[in-house]
């Protein structure tokens, strides 16, 4: 069914929408879940939760892009979940990782005075990611949108897991001067 | 901040970049094919000083044929042994980037100063009867403000009142930011200024002006016997050679006048890519309702978020140039004739994207605009007249003793200016290249619009520093 037709359902109030979002969408929100979590049960309950946020969410919301509109609640979920985890001294691992190399980007001290509202935040990084060549940016978007191991976006790319991690490197090392030069109080 | 923070703030990230970012695959064929011309322009002024032609009595001779030439220091052009993909993917084209950046910021910043001069040119100069008019203002500018160089006393005063300078010093920086803001020269960006300076053998001239105007103004300099057939095919070959060509029908006709004293010759060629591709195949054949009649064109479709700005008498999109400005189009509202565009007060507005006046949305846009080419040239002296450059016109009133006081017959006999913008989708294969797709935010599309590009319209094409490189009314279309 095509994503226009499942956002219609969701607004008709249509509980077909959330067996359709999952038959299309559930392997997809999975897979940014079990990343995040590490753990299939855990993971599990983050999509099946992802359909109800969904249903709450839709309507007012109409995304144009369905995948990522879900995928973005499901990375909100996990992440959450994530956290508590963290603090109950379970989970980790390979998401550790990746949240440790987002590490190089910021001082990762949280005194410092917020002087900008978090939209702004994602503006400068929306227009950094424009910025820089398509793959480049698909490449970061892997890594640090769905948390993908270097290995596969390795594959995907067609080139050496060592050429994946040191050009995500890079990106992090611009990425942090960029956000500096703009005044952020990184 | 932390490392957290900064994971949640990633999530709003463009939403079609991170659905693209999970179908990409690479490929073994390149995405940038070859360079592809999407928007060409080039655009040149000539403006002739000369001496009234009776009162000649100078006996200093210069050999027939013999051409002296001192060219100019360019900027060299970057990263001339990669190829275009090979550019946007390498680190050179960051550094390039931010170079540039620093540039077109300073250049940014003095734009609301040269307003007042892009909207007075654009009125006077694209009002027309059935014929396509364009122009590239930016290159109007530069040209005129070398001949604010050349002139003294009142004649310069006029011509800094044009240009919007309160001073002299005001215009030296503001063209030397112009020119860094606008010149490029990369495997996928081109923004090639030049100016050039025609003397005659037979006078001396101030040394202090043409190394002023070789050095700021990036002026080379050829001195012989203006009206000699030599000189008059280097004229042609180097405004050929800095237009790319595609002013070849006019520069074919140039040639010096024999009282030629200083002849100024100013060129831009511009040629940028589209971010957001047309797809050729999605190219089809519509009409397009000119002045003169209907005519079969080829329409280029779109459909995407794009900002688009209302008014009572117009409406407008922009589509962004990779690493350039942006090319904008404004449709007249039914009933209002195009002309009346070239003198709408909110024209400019509707390019700077600062202004937040409650006129700009951003709709779904089913975009359809037509490929064409159009070509025109302008005599300038009648236009700069009525916007009033008057004593630089009048041997009796004209001061140019910064260029020589050999002679005080002196005055501005020509002012010619040529300009040629062509668009399409051409050669682009397979999937678009996203570069600097405008991500506002990911505020979903409240409305859908068309807009069609199947009547007489304006054009407008920005450098990224928001000067006005080209604009043009689109008439007809052959």
């Amino acid at each position: 069914m095509d994503d226009e037709w499942i956002v219609r359902l969701y607004w008709d109030r249509n509980e077909t929408a959330i067996s359709e979002s999952s038959k299309k969408y559930g392997a997809y929100c999975a897979a940014i879940a079990d990343r995040i979590l590490q753990n299939r049960s855990d993971a599990e309950e983050c999509v099946n939760d992802t359909w109800l946020h969904a249903w709450n969410a839709m309507p007012p919301h109409m995304p144009s892009v369905l995948s990522v509109f879900l995928g973005k609640i499901t990375r909100n979920l996990a992440f959450d979940r994530f956290r508590k985890l963290r603090r109950e001294k379970r989970g980790g691992g390979s998401f550790d990782v990746v949240l440790d190399e987002l590490k190089e980007c910021v001082s990762g001290s949280d005194d410092t005075e917020r002087r900008w509202a978090e939209k702004e935040l994602t503006d400068e990084i929306n227009r950094f990611l424009s910025h820089l060549p398509r793959e480049k940016r698909y490449m970061f978007l892997l890594r640090y949108w769905y948390a993908d191991s270097v290995s596969d976006i390795a594959e995907r790319f067609q080139t050496s897991p060592n050429n994946v991690s040191v050009t995500l490197n890079r990106i992090r090392q611009k990425l942090k001067r960029y956000l500096i030069e703009r005044g952020f109080d990184v | 901040m932390k490392k957290e923070e900064l994971f949640e703030a990633l999530e709003d990230v463009n939403a079609n970049d991170v659905r693209k970012a999970k179908e990409y695959k690479r490929h073994k064929t390149p995405v940038w094919v070859k360079w592809t011309a999407v928007a060409a322009c080039a655009a040149l002024l000539v403006a002739a000083i000369v001496g009234i032609p009776a009162l000649i009595k100078s006996n200093r001779k210069q050999a027939e044929g013999s051409v002296k030439t001192v060219s100019a220091a360019y900027p060299a052009p970057v990263a001339v042994n990669l190829s275009a993909q090979d550019f946007v993917e390498s680190d050179e084209h960051w550094n390039w980037w931010n170079a540039y950046r620093t540039k077109v910021q300073a250049s940014k910043d003095l734009q609301n100063g040269i307003d007042g001069y892009y909207a007075a040119i654009m009125r006077e100069v694209l009002s027309s009867g059935e014929e396509n008019t364009v122009c590239s203002p930016i290159n109007i500018y530069i040209a005129f403000a070398m001949l604010a160089e050349v002139s003294d006393g009142n004649t310069r005063q006029q011509v800094l009142e044009l240009l919007g300078a309160p001073d002299i010093g005001t215009l030296r920086s503001t063209v030397s930011a112009l020119w860094d803001g606008n010149y490029a020269d990369t495997p996928v960006f081109k923004s090639l200024l030049a100016n050039s300076l025609w003397l005659s053998g037979k006078y001396r001239y101030n040394d202090e002006t043409l190394s002023r105007l070789s050095k700021q103004y990036y002026a080379s300099s050829f001195s012989g016997t203006p009206g000699s057939p030599e000189m008059d095919e280097v004229l042609r070959d180097w405004t050929d050679k800095h237009t790319g060509g595609l002013l070849h029908e006019y520069v074919k006709e140039m040639k010096l006048d024999p009282a030629t004293v200083l002849e100024i010759v100013s060129t831009i060629y511009y040629k940028a890519q589209w971010t957001e591709l047309f797809l050729p195949g999605n190219t089809t054949q519509e009409v397009f309702h000119g002045t003169t009649g209907d005519t079969t064109v080829d329409m280029m479709h779109r459909t995407d978020m794009l900002g688009v700005y209302r008014t009572d008498t117009f409406t407008s999109i922009g589509l962004n140039l990779f690493d350039s400005g942006s090319m904008y189009f404004f449709l007249p509202k039914e009933g209002v004739d195009v002309n009346a565009l070239a003198a709408d007060p909110e024209l400019l507005a509707a390019t700077r994207y600062s202004v937040d006046n409650g006129k700009w949305s951003s709709p779904l846009v089913r975009l359809s605009v037509p490929k064409f080419k159009a070509s025109s040239r302008t005599d300038l002296l009648e236009i700069v007249r009525s916007l009033g450059l008057t004593d630089a016109l009048d041997p009796a009133l004209a001061d140019f003793t910064p260029l020589t006081t050999d002679r005080d017959d002196l005055y501005l006999s020509a002012a010619e200016h040529a300009a040629t913008v062509e668009i399409d989708e051409q050669g682009v294969t397979g999937a678009a290249y996203t570069a600097l797709a405008v991500a506002e935010g990911a505020s979903e599309p409240d409305e859908e619009i068309d807009f069609v590009l199947d009547r007489p319209f304006l054009f407008i094409v920005t450098g990224r520093d928001g000067s006005v490189l080209f604009s043009g009314i689109i008439r007809n279309i052959d």
